[in-house]
Parts: structure tokens; C-alpha cells; sequence
């Protein structure tokens, strides 16, 4: 899986400029019931409601939709009304996924939760009764947790405006100078916070003397333009407030924006921003995709224990279409609920050195040993060169696989002679070392028909334009593709399912059963995704319609029987 | 060698015309921004009457980023690890650009006055200082003795 | 660029061998915990795969001397290993035979020194050459 791209930031320009912005109606949220006061309203009772609000920044309250299936408070109660209220055809196909039904959380990025924050200091105003910018400040120092700030502002608002770097402390800085040449007067004088322009500035950092820009809070420690932008520059990935070099004064977002010389803040709030996201992991992921920018935001959580215990995973998509697994953060992996996953991957991360041999995508033909390279997901190879048929996975001659049964997910175990202990321990990491390289080599599969997905557009472009196909009417093709991924990424996780499962129970064998029948769903689908001719795609529209119908079905009753594997305890990860 | 700038050639100049009470700081002939330091141990502090060398490195980036210090000299010290690494927010995330080699020396110096045994580095020396106080002042004052000697 | 000091290099050193940032085939840690002129190195090389080291790990001790990083480190096998850039009697990585040794450069780092001992072993020359029985040493 891919890592979290924490370089860029997707903030508008024009933010700080923005801080009186009127909030956009998104159409998802309504604004807080707060908004309705005003200045007017006694303060003391302000206060009081603000501070018994819940923690964080629960700005919006979000409508949702699901109000045929609401969850309680209370996890068990939640659970026992999924049991007793009739489940409607969505919460089934959810179930059958093995994912959480009727998941209430929205998709937001790092511009959106600041937006959401200035929102926030746009509510708070009439309690601080100070600029924005400054309260800003304070909400950035308090990583955004509102009812901590609240808190101990009504318990000590002096100290805490000094504390923060608001306000000055009454006592003077001490200055620890370089050199004396500084011209006492300057110090004395009262400093008015801004760029000014200075000859023969002598900068205490540098201890250069030149013609230059210089910087300086109202405490008076002025420094010239280059230092403080190498100063601030290095601090911007933080994402805390940054002070006086000498002092704790805090420098604000315009201060910063005309030091740098463009918007600079804008990354210190973003970088602020991400702080606060991983802080509230509970609540807050990253869409675990490269370069992806959307959070998703689970506002309650407290439903998912009862679920993990029935091994349904909680599994989300962002705006970008990306789906995966709140919880752990990869892609969805059902059959396999989140220990098999974290148990899987830490094995084959352990192991991945000496395997790998197996992320090769070339192979040699099993016949006449020329370089094949798989440029689809379709495991049915054809050596171009001596036009030997063979499965991929197994090398073994394809004709087998074509027929009835699909026999190579299974490992056969042979249970001839006698073993030592160390033949057992080799045997151990054969059967691994089997189920690891159809794995990956499903894993490979599902990139290939992604990047088959990739081409999909044109191949229905070319429907259009050929056969005089609507838009609407081409879109099996798409559909298909889609159905083909969840297959194949349901049948790759179906093998850590099979590998931690005791292989003498009765159930496994059942679950490999359906394994073989999804594989050949799914091999069968992506063989006529292969067909490129508009025309040979248009007679085959009714078989596009019902290998995806039936890989569908496959994988479903795929991953009930992992779950059931899982809640009775046959499938066991162990590390 | 790039040109020193100018503010580490002040600060040395300083140290040299201007030297703190009990801290000496001596640049390398061959390397300018890598000091030879000694620090007397403070007085009425378990390390009294010693006298620690120490080794200090100005990076490319000083002074935006915090000199290295290390001591030479071994010493038992709940925020000073085996190697000689020391414990102490200036040199790290309170780091300013403001601060200078004496200030950190002086700061290092204040360390050793006061040792901080619930934010440690070398953690068997805390859980000792924790524990038994007073065995672990005479540990350090032996080891003063010991390896610090004037 | 300034020089930095041969202590404060070896501490970086020290510190990106205990936070495992390097791969995970090497590693690296102070043979002395309380040795603080830090010259002697404990150093593991995992044998790269599709080789005759495939799965075996190799124990190394590592010499900074005084004058290092300007001077490369003295580098010794513990683990008997068959490589042509190895004494065969003590072990030796022998410098005028290990590129990386004779070739050193102040930005090399005790991980270089591993990891090019390392791809030594994967060389189409070496890869093959048969080994000693498995953990014997020299």
C-alpha cells in the first residue's frame, strides 16, 4: 500500500484573505444552532453553552440519510435493532461484503476542516472579543480542541494570551546581544510590529551589517528579512505556532505572509492541520491511496466493536473512488476481516526477502522457456511463441483449469512419508510460500485489470462512435471492470482467509470450494474483458451481463463463508 | 573551506575577549566551527572541584539549527547518557536562533547544578537519582573524582 | 560544506542504526555500549536472495579509526563467507579488492560499506561461488 502523501496541500490562495469568508453551503452540513446567536445574548450564557458542546470542533451537525437504520448509543442496542429491524436490500449487499452496514462518515480534506476550524473562530468570536487572527492563534496552540481551550481560557485568559504569545509578558525580554554597537535608542523606542527598512542594520543572527528589510513584533526583537525567512521557512512543516526568535510574541499569518513574501501560512495550517488529523485517528484517516488528499471522518465509532466481533470491517470510499478499511487502512479486504490482514502483511513483510522471486512479471513458458510478459490480468496464458496453453499461477497446462473446477487455489498437501521436525518447518514455509505467490499473483492480476480499467473509456468511445452505442448503453463495460477488481481483490484476500484456517475442517474445505468457483468467475470475466473488437463486445453484451452477474454472486457467498469461518473460529491468524 | 559567516566569527571573537566564568570554548585550527570546551563542575554540586572537557559542533545550518554538544569527560548524570549525549530542550525543539554558544554552555553548566531525573537520557542514572538521592550524589562526586580530575 | 567532526558523524550514525531507518537487509550498533570514542561496530549483513547466501546472515566487526570518516573503516567477517574481496584466513575485507574501501569518500557510511558487501555477494560472479557450512567462522 501506498504512503500518505504529506507534501502537498490542496488550500486556496486566497484563505487568508478569507478569514470574514461566508461559509459555503456544501450541501452536507447544516450550520450548528449556535450560529443563531448574537451579539446581543448575555455572555455568561454564550460561555456555558459553548463549553458543554462536545469536544473538538463539532461544527456542523451532518443530516444523514440513513434514517431507516440508526445507531444508539449504546453498541449492544445498535447491534440487537440490525437483528430485529428488517434489513433492507442496501445493509444486505453491505453485509454480504462483509463491510459495516449504513457507515455514516463524510469526506473532507485538510482546506475543508480548516474552513470547518475558521467556522469555528467565527463562532467564538463574541467570547473572546478579539481579532480572529488571534483567536486563530490560540485554536492552532490547542491543536484545535475547542473545549480545552475553553477551558482554561475562562479559568486564566491573562496567562494564557502571555502564554501563547498574544500578548507580551509585562516583563522585558531579556536581550542577550552579540555585539553592543546596537543603538540603545531603537531598543527603547515603542515597536510597532511590521517590516520596516533599515541602513546599516546590524542583525544580531547574522551579525551582519547591510542596507536591508527588517522584522519586528511589538517587543521590539528586530531582525533582518533573511533570517527570519530561513527562520520561519524551517518551521513551517511543524505546524506550531512560531514565535519571536527571542521571545514567546507569536508571529500571525499576516505576519508571516509579508515576511515571506507570499502565503506561506498556508502551509503552516496545513501542516497544523495534519497534526490535528493524526491526532484524531479515532475519528480521522487519510485515504491510505498516494496522492490522494481526501480524510474521511467517522464521527461515531463507538458501533465498531460489536461489529469487529462479528468480523464485519468498516469499509469506506473516498471522493477519489478509493476504497479501503477504516480501521486498519488498507484496501477492503474481505473475506479476510483486519487481524488476518495485519497478520498476513506483517508475515509477508517478514518474509518478503526471500520471496521475492514472486513479484516477477515476467516467466519463462513452461514449454519452450521464452520471456512472457503478462500485459493483462487474465491468468489463461498463450506462449506466443509455441502457442502453449498454461495457468499463470501454476504453470501447468491450462486445459484442466478450463473444465469444471479450478483446482490450483488449492495446495495439496502430500502427507507421504514421515517427517522431522525441520522437514515440518520447511513444509510450514512451503504451504506459506504457496499461498503467498497466488496472493501476489492475484495482487498482480488486479493491477493489470485496473490498468485494463484505465483503457475501458475508449474501448467505450469506441462503441459509441462505431457501432452508434449510447453513452448509458456502454456502460456494462464499466460496470464489468468494476465487478472484475472486487472479485479479484476479494479472492486475493481469500487466501490469508485459507492459509490461517485449520485445512481438516469441513468448513474450509467448503470455503476453498468457493474459492476455485470465484476463481474461474473471475478468470472467465477477464478473458472477455480481453475482447478489443467494438463489434465481437456488442454480441458479447448478455455474456458481459452474466459472467459479472455471476462473479458477484461467487464473491459473496465467498466472503460469508470467510466470515462464518472466522466467527466460529476455524480461520485463527497467529503471527 | 566555504567562508565562516560572520555571526559564528563574532561569537567566537566573544568567547575569547569576553570568556564566561568556568567555561572555556576554543575553535579547532583545522575545523572553525568545531570547539574544544572545558566546564568546571559547579560549586556545591556533586561534580565540585572537576573539570569536564566537552566537544562542540556548529552544522551548515547554525545558527537555525542548535549546535552538538557532547561530554568527553564521563560523568554520572541523570540527563547525560554513556556516550556523552545530554538531555536538554535548547538543544533540541527550544532551540532559537537568539541563543549562542554561551548560552548553551551556561545552560549546560545549569544542568549540572541541577540535574532533572523525570526527564532523563541515561535511564539508569534517573532511576538511581530517583531512588536514592544521596547514593547517587556520592556516585557522581566519586566519579568527578575519578575521571574529571583538574 | 563544513566538515563535521568524526564523534558527531558516528552519533548520526549510531542514531539512524538504532531508529532501523536504513533497509532492513543490514544492520549495524556499537559493539562497546560504553565505549565512548565508539570505534568498535557490530555489523549484520542478510545474504541477498537468488544466491548460494540466500536466507543466511553474516556477522561482521567494523573499525572506526581515529581518523575516520576521512580514512575508511578496517571491515572483518566474523561468519566464514567465500568472496573474492575476503582474506580467507582472517576474514579480512581486503581494501585494494573492495571498491568501496579503496575508492572512500567522506560521504560513505558504515550502511554503504554493507550494503556494497552486500551487492558484492549478488554479483553474476559471486553469487554462485559455494560456501562455507553455515554459521563457521573465522
Amino acid at each position: 500500500m501506498a504512503k500518505i502523501d504529506s507534501s502537498g496541500s490542496t488550500m486556496p490562495s486566497n484563505f487568508i484573505d478569507d478569514l470574514n469568508y461566508e461559509k459555503e453551503d456544501s450541501g452536507t452540513c447544516d450550520s450548528h444552532n449556535t450560529s443563531s446567536f448574537t451579539l446581543t445574548d448575555n455572555i455568561q450564557h454564550r460561555r456555558t453553552s459553548l463549553v458543554s458542546q462536545e469536544s473538538e470542533f463539532e461544527i456542523e451537525d451532518f443530516t444523514y440519510s440513513d434514517d431507516d437504520f440508526e445507531y444508539d448509543d449504546d453498541d449492544g442496542e445498535a447491534y440487537d435493532s440490525m437483528l430485529t429491524k428488517p434489513v433492507k436490500h442496501s445493509n444486505k449487499k453491505e453485509l454480504s461484503e462483509g463491510a459495516v452496514p449504513n457507515l455514516s462518515y463524510e469526506i473532507l480534506t485538510t482546506q475543508d476542516i480548516f474552513e470547518n476550524m475558521l467556522a469555528r473562530v467565527d463562532h467564538l468570536q463574541p467570547i473572546f472579543n478579539m481579532p480572529r487572527e488571534d483567536i486563530l492563534l490560540l485554536m492552532q496552540h490547542y491543536d484545535w480542541n475547542e473545549e480545552r481551550l475553553l477551558e482554561n481560557w475562562t479559568e486564566r485568559m491573562e496567562e494564557l494570551l502571555v502564554e501563547i504569545g498574544v500578548n507580551q509578558a509585562d516583563a522585558k525580554p531579556t536581550d542577550i546581544k552579540v555585539t553592543e554597537d546596537i543603538d540603545e535608542k531603537e531598543i527603547s523606542e515603542i515597536k510597532k510590529r511590521g517590516i520596516t527598512f533599515k541602513e546599516h542594520f546590524n542583525c544580531i543572527i547574522c551579525c551582519e551589517e547591510k542596507d536591508t528589510k527588517t522584522f519586528s513584533l511589538e517587543c521590539g526583537h528586530e531582525y533582518c528579512i533573511d533570517c527570519y525567512r530561513h527562520y520561519i521557512e524551517d518551521k513551517l512543516h511543524s505546524g506550531n505556532v512560531i514565535t519571536c526568535m527571542d521571545c514567546s510574541l507569536a508571529l500571525k499569518n499576516i505576519d508571516i505572509d509579508s515576511i515571506m513574501g507570499h502565503n506561506s501560512s498556508k502551509k503552516l495550517m496545513t501542516s497544523s492541520i495534519k497534526s490535528f488529523v493524526q491526532k484524531h485517528n479515532k475519528n480521522y484517516k487519510w485515504c491510505p491511496y498516494a496522492d490522494c488528499k481526501c480524510i474521511v471522518h467517522l464521527r461515531d465509532t463507538s458501533s465498531l466493536a460489536e461489529y469487529t466481533r462479528l468480523h464485519y470491517s468498516p469499509f469506506v470510499q473516498c471522493d477519489a473512488g478509493h476504497r479501503f478499511c477504516f480501521n486498519c487502512g488498507f484496501e477492503t479486504h474481505a473475506p479476510a476481516d483486519c487481524n488476518v490482514t495485519s497478520a498476513w502483511v506483517k508475515k509477508a513483510r517478514k518474509e518478503s526477502e526471500n520471496l521475492n522471486w514472486v513479484m516477477s512479471h515476467t516467466k519463462e513458458c513452461p514449454k519452450c522457456e521464452v520471456n512472457i510478459e503478462k500485459d493483462g490480468g487474465c491468468n489463461h496464458m498463450k506462449c506466443s511463441s509455441c502457442k502453449y496453453e498454461f495457468c499463470w499461477i501454476c504453470e501447468g497446462d491450462w486445459a484442466p483449469h478450463g473444465k469444471a473446477f479450478y483446482q490450483c487455489t488449492l495446495y495439496k498437501n502430500d502427507e507421504n512419508s514421515k517427517k522431522t521436525q525441520s522437514e515440518e518447518l520447511s513444509k510450514i514455509m512451503k504451504k506459506y510460500t504457496f499461498y503467498y505467490r497466488v496472493f501476489n499473483e492475484h495482487e498482480i492480476s488486479a493491477k493489470l485489470d485496473w490498468k485494463l480499467g484505465q483503457t475501458i473509456g475508449s474501448k467505450v468511445r469506441a462503441l459509441q462512435e462505431k457501432m452508434d452505442i449510447s453513452w448509458i448503453e456502454g456502460q456494462f463495460l464499466t460496470d464489468s471492470i468494476k465487478i472484475l477488481n472486487e472479485g479479484r481483490t476479494a479472492l486475493k484476500w481469500s487466501f490469508p482467509v485459507a492459509f490461517y484456517s485449520d485445512a481438516s475442517h469441513n468448513l474450509t474445505k467448503i470455503f476453498v470450494d468457493n474459492q476455485s468457483l470465484l476463481s474461474k468467475a473471475v478468470e472467465d470475466l477477464s478473458e472477455l474483458l480481453q475482447i478489443k473488437d467494438p463489434e465481437e463486445i456488442m454480441k458479447n453484451k448478455l455474456e458481459f451481463y452474466n459472467k459479472s452477474g455471476y462473479v458477484e454472486n461467487r464473491m459473496y457467498a465467498l466472503m460469508e463463508c470467510g466470515r462464518d469461518l472466522l466467527c466460529k473460529g476455524i480461520c485463527k491468524p497467529k503471527d | 573551506m566555504a567562508s565562516l559567516p560572520k555571526r559564528i566569527i563574532k561569537e567566537t571573537e566573544r568567547l575569547v575577549t569576553d570568556p564566561v566564568p568556568g567555561i572555556t570554548a576554543e575553535p579547532h585550527d583545522d575545523n572553525l566551527r568545531y570547539f574544544k570546551v572545558t566546564i568546571e563542575g559547579p560549586a556545591g554540586s556533586p561534580y565540585e572541584n572537576g573539570l569536564f572537557n566537552l566537544e562542540l559542533y556548529l552544522p551548515d545550518d547554525y545558527p537555525m539549527e542548535a549546535p552538538k554538544v557532547r561530554f568527553l569527560t564521563k560523568i554520572y548524570h541523570p540527563n547525560i547518557d554513556r556516550l556523552g549525549r545530554i538531555c536538554l530542550d535548547i538543544l533540541k525543539t527550544n532551540w532559537s536562533p537568539a541563543l549562542q554558544i554561551r548560552t548553551v554552555l551556561l545552560s549546560v553548566q545549569a544542568l549540572l547544578a541541577s540535574p532533572n531525573p523525570n526527564d532523563p537520557l541515561a535511564n539508569d542514572v534517573a532511576e538511581d537519582w530517583i531512588k536514592n538521592e544521596q547514593g547517587a550524589k556520592a556516585k557522581a562526586k566519586e566519579w568527578t573524582a575519578l575521571y574529571a580530575k583538574k | 560544506m563544513s566538515k563535521i567532526p568524526r564523534s558527531f558523524r558516528l552519533l548520526e550514525e549510531l542514531e539512524n542504526g538504532e531508529k532501523g531507518l536504513g533497509p532492513e537487509s543490514c544492520s549495524y550498533g556499537l559493539a562497546d555500549a560504553d565505549d565512548n570514542t565508539m570505534t568498535n561496530w557490530n555489523g549484520t549483513i542478510l545474504g541477498p536472495p537468488h544466491s548460494n547466501h540466500e536466507n543466511r546472515i553474516y556477522s561482521l566487526a567494523i573499525e572506526c579509526g581515529p581518523e575516520y570518516p576521512d580514512q575508511p573503516p578496517k571491515v572483518k567477517f566474523i561468519s566464514k563467507v567465500n568472496l573474492p574481496c575476503v582474506d580467507q584466513n582472517t576474514g579480512d575485507v581486503i581494501v585494494k579488492d573492495f571498491h568501496t574501501l579503496s575508492g572512500w569518500k567522506r560521504s560513505y557510511s558504515m550502511q554503504t560499506v554493507l550494503l556494497d558487501l552486500r551487492k558484492e555477494m549478488a554479483t553474476p560472479s559471486n553469487k554462485k561461488l559455494p560456501q562455507p557450512k553455515e554459521g563457521s567462522t573465522f
